[in-house]
């Protein structure tokens, strides 16, 4: 399991409909199937005696824009479309998607899901009715109806801003995504969910070069929302910011190795994703693969450690009104003060394990059934202004930004890289430092946890389960007494 | 798939809509996951899938739509779009598409029987890959899931100077994670399997023996301190550094100067040992296919020949603008992704030592069985190298305990001339692939105190 640090994005899509066409096309989601057409398809998944059905069908327009050179490499444009229907049958899943949005197609695919099950039917299919959410992903400004010169403004301010940095800055690419999706779940017993949810994406990768160096430079920015994105995400500052990291690694050195202390900048929740977050996902627990099966109530982490799973906060990348399996979004206490209070839970595993569902069953597309996945998962913050941390830290590391990490769920073990990082040296930032890779096992260094900062900041990234998912991880500034550095020297 | 005539008539209407060139990618096949836990089957998901992606130049501007309609109205409409999209892109001298047709080849890449084999069978295989994993050994208490992929259809290239090529082809593949518990702590082993044959998969026992063996030999790992030490990669872990590597040999990426080997070409980088390929045409090589993804023929293409960098790897347009030829390196994930530069079937040429008698010409070091968070850090122009690792200790040319939460760290040129040792035990039950190694030396970094 792992949360990307590459360029893994949305599927990259394209079509052919103008923004007027794609608009009325997103209407007619709910008129291709209405309720009595998915109550049929319902009934033909339960036809061969499975205990649940349900049906998700989805669309996603997307555009993509790549620009590297000062160029604009190509523009991609499209509709991904489809539909899945999965049938329960005891512990078993039985799952089958189409591509085409008919009544046929859709009622082959629940035939097939269906063949998990082998005899009369047993279940009714419940009333549809819709269930509704408040909207915790609005937008304003649709970017359907944005035009390409405008997205490629925002790509060209990126890219202008990072070359007037420094002039070895020698290459930068950038990327910009969007996609809007529409979606309904409907399922056997009654729940019915549509929904529509915005995202934006925007990739600066800077490469600074002297003489036969080269270092990277690299900034992410991703949230649920409209072209309004950038209104709070200078293009200019990110771009900026990326080359302003490749030219500072220039100077750097190889990374101590060793235990230290680790003094992470606000925005490190990444480590908590991988540490503890994976490990909660109720199947590895349901399965009895986790570290963690078993272990509620009791000591997981120092007191500064409350860890929440939040899919409610507002337009992050990883917040969502529903989960894939129609359950509303809900903030959730995993662990508080070091004690564990709970784990992220889908409809199967919250039947197992005889709890509430946690609306945390997500899936990547119509062609994938639910995972037990995270939302937004951060680190609640403590009391501590950031410089307070670092002074008090004689001798350390300090992560300003971190890339992707990795976890083994049934070990605990885990890595993370660093992408930008300074020696602590007197309690004072010092030389910058390259490839460091931070690794422990998830409760010990939740443990070594000992101050925490008031400055709490989300990383939105891409996480990997057989599945991608979007999500964000946060965290306030924060120390790790002792935790091993993974460089060279 | 009776879809024939669809590209050609498809290309028709680029010519008519104003496209100079125009190009159909065209997919159609069937899917299978089948997972089994605990003795029964658990999931099953099954579809039948197929579209086109289609890139369009009009006036050297490049656009790429897809789509999975394959109705004449709907593609009517793909035609206008692709073509509008283009005109917002930027012009390219190298923005074209392939000339060459490339000649027909046979090749055993398609197995007509996978889709006649029962799905009975293929659950009984993993039924019996689990059984085999759990009566290993009695640390093994539970296998975290069994799975069997498979893929089977078509794909056709074709594009607006009259290149058409179409094959047929098929992938399966297993896979068994089986965990093993000691004193309250938990490992993993994982083994797996690619191939075109259903048939040319091992015995599931082999397999699970293998996964459950992994698991077992790391429990009770621990870190060890820091030092500079050798390292033996296991295939399982050494496909790592051939990763790594992959992006800075793509010549797109020289190209843009951001590679850190841009400039490095017939210079000796790494030992004598050092010989990689990426081969689009090795026999029981699971990505070997004729064609690449934009109809160029695919080749054996030599990226370092006795340490020496001899080759990047190109598709058409980046040959194009290095002023030398394709090497047959387009590639894809599905219809919906645009092409872009990749490796094939990726490996490091087996030497002719066996992995024991390297294990046992290594006094102090580590062997490595497990790496994780390697590919955080990659980058065309990152020669860093840098991952955690599990495995043994190897004292006195014998493997001796386990250990993990360790990393190990280097540079990859450093890395490539080190490598001083290199087994016989190359097997391509993946694309990226490599035998048995010993780099001379790693900076290891573990525990302060020394544990031993």
């Amino acid at each position: 399991m792992s949360f990307d640090d590459v360029l893994v994005g949305a599927p990259v899509v394209a079509s052919f409909l103008s923004p007027e066409e794609a608009a009325a096309q997103e209407k007619a989601l709910s008129e291709i199937f209405n309720r009595d057409d998915l109550t049929s398809v319902l009934r033909e998944a339960l036809a061969r005696g499975g205990d649940f059905a349900d049906v998700y069908v989805e669309r996603v327009f997307t555009t993509t824009i790549s620009y590297s050179e000062s160029k604009v490499q190509s523009v991609r444009y499209g509709l991904d479309s489809g539909a899945g229907v999965r049938v329960l049958k005891g512990d078993q899943t039985g799952y089958a998607y189409c591509e085409a949005l008919t009544k046929g197609a859709l009622t082959r695919a629940a035939s097939t899901a269906a063949e998990i099950a082998s005899g009369p039917a047993k279940q009714k299919i419940a009333k549809l009715s819709v269930r509704s959410s408040v909207n915790h992903v609005p937008f304003t400004v649709d970017p359907l109806t944005v035009s390409e010169k405008e997205k490629v403004r925002a790509v060209e301010t990126a890219d202008r801003a990072a070359r007037a940095v420094d002039p070895r800055i020698a290459q930068v690419t950038i990327q910009y995504q969007e996609s809007m999706q529409t979606y309904i779940v409907a399922n056997s017993d009654g729940v019915y969910v549509a929904d529509k949810l915005p995202m934006m994406w925007f990739t600066i990768d800077a490469v600074a070069r002297d003489g036969d160096k080269r270092r990277p430079g690299y900034v992410r920015q991703s949230a649920r929302r409209g072209f309004e994105f950038f209104s709070d995400n200078d293009p200019a500052a990110a771009g900026a910011k990326a080359a302003r990291q490749a030219v500072v690694m220039l100077d750097s050195r190889p990374a101590p190795m060793g235990e230290m202390p680790v003094v992470l900048a606000s925005g490190g929740g990444v480590m908590f994703h991988e540490a503890v977050g994976h490990g909660l996902e109720a199947d590895g627990i349901k399965n009895q693969t986790s570290m963690f099966t078993g272990k509620l109530g009791q000591r997981v982490g120092s007191e500064h450690v409350t860890l929440l799973d939040d899919a409610t906060l507002p337009n992050l990348r990883g917040s969502y009104n529903f989960d894939g399996e129609g359950t509303l979004g809900q903030s959730k206490v995993l662990i508080e003060r070091g004690i564990l209070k709970s784990y992220m839970n889908d409809l199967l595993t919250a039947k197992y394990l005889g709890v509430a569902p946690s609306g945390n069953g997500r899936r990547e597309s119509y062609r994938n059934y639910p995972l037990v996945r995270m939302s937004n998962t951060y680190l609640a913050t403590g009391p501590l202004e950031a410089e307070e941390i670092i002074t008090a830290t004689p001798n350390g590391i300090y992560a300003k930004e971190l890339g992707g990490g990795e976890v083994d769920t049934s070990s605990g073990n885990f890595t993370f890289a660093v992408r930008e990082a300074y020696l602590i040296q007197d309690g004072k930032l010092g030389a910058p430092i390259l490839g460091a890779t931070l690794i422990g096992n998830g409760p010990e260094t939740m443990k070594q946890i000992d101050m925490v900062g008031k400055d709490i900041s989300y990383w939105p990234g891409t996480c990997g389960k057989g599945q991608w998912a979007p999500v964000t991880s946060g965290a306030p500034t924060l120390r790790i007494a002792r935790i091993t550095v993974g460089g060279r020297e | 798939m009776a879809r024939s005539g669809l590209s050609e008539w498809l290309l028709e209407r680029f010519s008519d809509a104003g496209a100079q060139e125009a190009e159909v990618f065209t997919v159609e096949g069937t899917t299978l996951e089948l997972q089994v836990r605990e003795g029964k089957l658990e999931r099953i998901s099954q579809a039948q899938t197929g579209g086109m992606g289609i890139r369009t130049i009009v006036g050297r501007k490049l656009s790429f739509v897809y789509t999975s309609d394959f109705s004449r109205s709907s593609l009517d409409g793909v035609v206008k779009k692709a073509v509008a999209l283009a005109q917002q892109a930027t012009p390219d001298e190298f923005n074209q598409l392939p000339v060459d047709k490339p000649r027909r080849v046979i090749m055993d890449i398609f197995d007509p029987e996978l889709r006649s084999i029962s799905t009975k069978r293929k659950i009984e295989y993993l039924k019996e890959m689990e059984a085999a994993a759990l009566a290993y050994d009695k640390a093994v208490k539970k296998v975290d899931g069994t799975n069997y992929f498979e893929y089977w259809g078509r794909v056709e290239v074709a594009n607006t100077h009259g290149l058409v090529y179409t094959y047929n082809a098929s992938t399966c593949g297993v896979n068994v994670d089986a965990v093993a518990e000691k004193d309250g702590g938990m490992e993993t082993g994982s083994a797996g399997w690619n191939t075109r044959h259903f048939n040319k998969i091992p015995a599931p026992a082999v397999l699970g023996r293998e996964a459950a063996g992994k698991a077992v030999a790391l429990l009770g790992a621990g870190p060890v301190a820091s030092q500079r030490v050798p390292v033996v990669f296991s295939p399982d872990a050494g496909f790592t550094l051939l990763a790594s590597l992959s992006q800075a040999l793509q010549g797109d990426n020289v190209n843009k100067k951001v590679s850190f080997l841009g400039e490095r070409l017939g210079e000796k980088i790494g030992s004598d040992l050092v010989t990689i390929h990426s081969n689009g045409r090795l026999p029981e090589g699971p990505a070997s296919i004729p064609v690449d993804a934009e109809g160029v023929a695919t080749t054996d293409l030599v990226l370092f020949d006795k340490g020496v960098l001899k080759n990047f790897a190109y598709d058409y347009s980046s040959a194009l603008r290095a002023r030398t030829k394709s090497t047959g390196n387009a590639v894809r994930g599905d219809y919906r992704n645009v092409p872009g530069i990749g490796m094939s079937n990726y490996y490091l040429e087996k030497g002719a030592q066996k992995p024991d008698d390297i294990i046992k010409s290594t006094q102090n070091g580590l062997y490595a069985m497990k790496m994780s968070g390697w590919w955080m850090g990659i980058s065309p122009a990152s020669q860093e190298f840098s991952s955690a690792v599990s495995g043994r200790w190897i004292r006195n040319g014998e493997l001796a305990e386990p250990v993990s939460r360790i990393t190990i760290a280097s540079t990859l040129p450093e890395m490539l001339a080190g490598i001083d040792a290199v087994a016989d035990d190359l097997e391509f039950r993946n694309p990226l692939r490599v035998p048995t190694y010993r780099v001379r030396e790693m900076s290891l970094s573990g525990a302060t105190e020394d544990k031993k």
